[in-house]
């Protein structure tokens, strides 16, 4: 595993851990909806993704 | 303060709800009524904190009626959600009873599905068995038990994604049992030396 990137998963896990859920599901909120915003405008079809995920297994 | 506590089987959060949990929350609100489901894999870590999102929501569901199955289908498309195929004999025929996932979108967002599979191994009828009520604001869902969430990214998928997710769950969850962890671990490290 990647040393840093677990540093900042650990570092963000504690965030969480020791925030009110208001605090860090706002943040993590605008972080996930920024994503999935991408991937809607990305307005792929069926075939697209399906191409793109091909080879994942069941 | 949030460190998440499961408690007689059930748990209470307030959050902003993201729009990957809005498409969970609709897809499952059509689902239920027909299976019982728990979800399982990265939107378990997702949907108690984790920064990231995901293309795929994986679940399980219990053993289903070809009868209600093509009541969900109906529903769901007759609801503009789309299906991998088309023809929903095929789906409950060649995917689930076939031990493969069928995938559920909304109408021209193939981007974001819920990834479906009935549960067949004893670790997955295990998980939905002692599945966690989560409410969250009005609502409330199903998730895998956070032990086997662990044990089963730990010991079997193990890519640096599922080791950060599994040690996400073990810093945000409190009194986590460890006890569960090694037996869950113990039994899909034998269900999976097979395949």
């Amino acid at each position: 595993m990647d040393k840093q990137r677990i540093f900042f998963v650990e570092k963000w896990a504690e965030f969480v851990r020791i925030n009110d859920d208001e605090k860090w599901s706002k943040i993590q909120a605008e972080l996930v909806d920024s994503q999935i915003e991408n991937a809607q405008d990305m307005a792929l079809t069926k075939e697209q993704v399906d191409y793109i995920k091909r080879g994942k297994l069941q | 303060m949030t460190e998440f506590e499961v408690v007689n089987g059930e748990l209470r959060l307030n959050k902003h709800i993201t729009k990957l949990d809005q498409f969970v929350i609709d897809a499952l609100s059509i689902l239920e009524k027909y299976a019982n489901y728990v979800l399982i894999s990265g939107y378990v870590s997702i949907f108690f904190g984790r920064a990231r999102a995901t293309e795929d929501v994986d679940l399980f569901i219990d053993e289903i009626t070809p009868e209600n199955f093509f009541k969900f289908y109906d529903e769901a498309v007759s609801r503009d959600y789309e299906f991998n195929i088309e023809n929903p004999e095929e789906l409950y025929h060649e995917y689930l009873q076939d031990n493969l996932s069928i995938n559920m979108w909304r109408k021209k967002l193939p981007l974001i599905r819920l990834e479906i599979k009935i549960a067949k191994k004893q670790s997955q009828k295990m998980s939905l068995k002692n599945k966690i009520k989560v409410f969250y604001n009005g609502g409330f869902l199903f998730f895998s038990p956070i032990e086997y969430q662990i044990a089963y990214k730990k010991a079997i998928l193990k890519s640096d994604k599922d080791m950060e997710d599994a040690r996400h769950l073990e810093i945000v969850f409190k009194n986590l049992n460890k006890e569960a962890i090694d037996s869950y671990t113990k039994l899909v490290l034998e269900e999976f030396k097979y395949g």
